[in-house]
């Protein structure tokens, strides 16, 4: 099993770029930002210091329209969106055997399913997917250190877009799980403060962010950890002999 | 009409009586928005003597074949008394030839379903169809109380008893254009409360719904993406839906060439309607009681003025008859769909185009050909694939 390092934030986030929160998909007739945002109290806030929960308050009014494009300010800021996803699709996930996926090459037909399952979905709904990408899971037990943290094979999307989707391939965080999740990003302006998007089970987000992360506090939790990211395969995993990816498919 | 279905027989077009669809009562206890029936707040109901006089007049006709199904269709079929089905069903049973097969129905949106309905159920064999357009945030958007409430907990309490009573039934669902972008979400919710077998119905442009949200320009190549990914959806979980237009659709196309499709709606009689006051109409249901001058409101006569071979002397009626047979003629010589459609819904013709000679209705883009097309493609991507399985229609379909 690999772990990872968490993202050195600070080398990825330029200065200046504004990131915003907007609903997606089902959200556009009841999106309450208020509810799913919260923010750093210390503008010293360090990466590290996520585990700690009192340093995050509900942002105020004006932070709120800052932070949802609500006061129209800034140009072109970044957007992450917030959507949810079909019970079919996290019951699906609950049927995998994730070690076996996990162990060897994973290349477990009951895997292969589920990535076409859920890129089928997310391609449907309009959510920019490269049709080769990376899914990557990070499992823990409840109130446990991290079980796994391991990169899922690169999948080829079988399945072809029924529309063109332009946009430039966006990192997406489900939540598969049963408990909230905390999903930070620190490529804010000098006016933002830090926010922490709430994902609900069933959530997901994306954005053209390679910074965004999962947040680390799980002590809490009393159901098992189950969030998987989606992720641009990098130019460089294409030239992987073992894989079935054929870098020429990249659109 | 809720539960449009088609059929396959021999290519038989001598006037038979399918469909007997009577209207007790205009009423409805809900105000959907995208209803097309104009008097769903009236609580006109009908009587005894003309119920009975709509037996005799359908009995004693020479257009019965072994089997009719009586749709009992409203307004909301559940606001009269179950006291009044158990008379007319008695009255039916009284009048009915002795080798003839007599089976009743109701689509209902199951607000008033309790246990008394579900024990006249199960006591009579009433066919039921329950109409709910899926999740909440989709149903309660349209499917309304007077005062403007959602409807969706009310209707899953009503399926709730059916089920717990174990009765077997249908849902309709209407897709709008919101509707369009949740087919996971429609999925889910059948699947999730167990309704096993679904029929869409798009939301048309017909009586008193004047405009659709589906009449947009881009609304095909949305529609056309929700049936296909919910084909995909149907593929991946064999056995959960058993969705109408898929079925009807691989139907039509295994039908051999020696079999045509019979389009009810477009034989004279093979539908009857009668209202409340026993004024007869017959192709599409939808047009009785819709206000037209050119065609004489699409009364064709009355229960208590003649019997059905009387219609044929009525100038509206052969008026009619004339035009929608010019439309059916005009669908077999120039749409490529003829074989799996058979000509068309001239209630949608005439509402979309003012005219029932007509061809092509957005009804037909949106329902036959983009199934049609879609379920075609499916077919020959699986034959393209030998080495998977056959197409995992739900309920074991395959061609």
């Amino acid at each position: 099993m690999t772990t990872p390092q968490p993202p050195d934030l600070a080398k990825q986030t330029g200065p200046g770029g504004r990131v915003i929160v907007r609903p997606f998909s089902h959200y556009a007739g009841d999106w309450r930002a208020v509810q799913k945002l919260r923010v750093a109290s210390d503008r010293n806030f360090r990466a590290q210091d996520d585990a700690t929960c009192d340093a995050w308050r509900t942002p105020r009014a004006a932070e709120l329209l800052r932070l949802t494009g609500g006061d129209d300010g800034g140009a072109g800021p970044m957007v992450v969106e917030v959507f949810t996803f079909p019970n079919h699709l996290r019951n699906f996930s609950w049927d995998l055997d994730m070690d076996q996926v996990t162990a060897g090459s994973g290349e477990t037909p009951e895997y292969r399913a589920f990535a076409d399952h859920l890129l089928a979905y997310l391609e449907f709904i309009r959510v920019p997917v490269d049709r080769t990408c990376t899914i990557r899971a990070e499992i823990s037990p409840p109130g446990g250190e991290p079980a796994w943290n391991a990169a899922l094979p690169p999948v080829k999307n079988s399945q072809t877009p029924n529309l063109a989707i332009p946009a430039e391939p966006a990192t997406v965080m489900l939540n598969f799980g049963f408990e909230t999740r905390g999903v930070m990003w620190m490529n804010l302006d000098r006016s933002c403060p830090r926010a922490r998007l709430a994902l609900e089970p069933g959530e997901g987000c994306f954005g053209p962010l390679r910074q965004m992360r999962l947040l680390q506090d799980i002590s809490k939790m009393t159901e098992p950890d189950v969030n998987l990211i989606v992720e641009p395969t990098a130019p460089e995993q294409c030239t992987d002999q073992n894989s079935e990816v054929d870098c020429h498919d990249r659109q | 009409m809720e539960n449009k279905s088609m059929s396959i027989r021999h290519a038989d077009l001598s006037p038979k009586i399918d469909l007997l669809v009577i209207q007790p009562t205009p009423f409805c206890n809900l105000d959907c928005d995208y209803c097309y029936l104009p008097n769903r707040s009236d609580t006109r109901k009908i009587k005894p003597d003309t119920l009975r006089q709509i037996f005799a007049t359908v009995f004693e006709s020479n257009l019965l074949s072994r089997q009719l199904g009586v749709v009992w269709h409203a307004g909301e079929p559940t606001t009269m008394p179950i006291g009044f089905y158990r008379d007319a069903f008695a009255l039916a049973e009284q009048a009915r030839p002795d080798n003839l097969i007599l089976t009743h129905s109701i689509q209902t949106n199951a607000v008033l379903i309790d246990q008394a309905w579900c024990d006249f159920v199960l006591e009579t064999g009433l066919q039921v169809g329950v109409s709910v357009d899926g999740p909440a945030f989709l149903h309660d958007r349209h499917r309304k109380t007077r005062s403007g409430a959602g409807t969706h907990a009310r209707t899953l309490r009503g399926i709730g008893r059916l089920q717990d009573n174990g009765i077997d039934f249908h849902a309709i669902c209407v897709l709008t254009r919101q509707s369009l972008e949740y087919p996971d979400e429609i999925f889910d919710f059948f699947a999730d409360n167990d309704i096993g077998q679904i029929g869409f119905n798009i939301e048309e442009i017909e009586g008193a719904n004047l405009n659709s949200t589906l009449a947009g320009n881009d609304t095909e190549v949305l529609l056309r993406r929700f049936f296909h990914r919910f084909l995909d959806l149907v593929k991946q979980h064999p056995g959960v839906l058993d969705v109408r237009e898929f079925n009807d659709a691989m139907t039509a196309i295994a039908a051999d060439q020696d079999t045509a499709l019979y389009n009810h709606q477009v034989v004279p009689f093979g539908i009857v309607s009668v209202d409340a006051d026993g004024n007869i109409s017959t192709f599409s249901p939808e047009l009785l009681g819709q206000f037209s001058d050119a065609y004489g409101n699409f009364i064709f006569g009355n229960v208590h003025q003649g019997g059905l071979a009387d219609l044929e002397d009525s100038a509206v009626f052969q008026k009619v008859r004339r035009e929608i047979e010019a439309g059916r003629s005009r669908c077999r010589k120039s749409c490529d769909y003829f074989g799996v459609c058979g000509g068309g819904a001239p209630s949608n013709k005439y509402f979309e185009h003012g005219r029932l000679d007509e061809t092509e209705t957005m009804y037909c883009r949106l329902t036959k050909m983009a199934v049609t097309d879609i379920i075609v493609a499916d077919i020959e991507a699986e034959l393209a694939q030998p080495d998977t399985a056959s197409p995992a229609m739900a309920g074991g379909r395959s061609l």
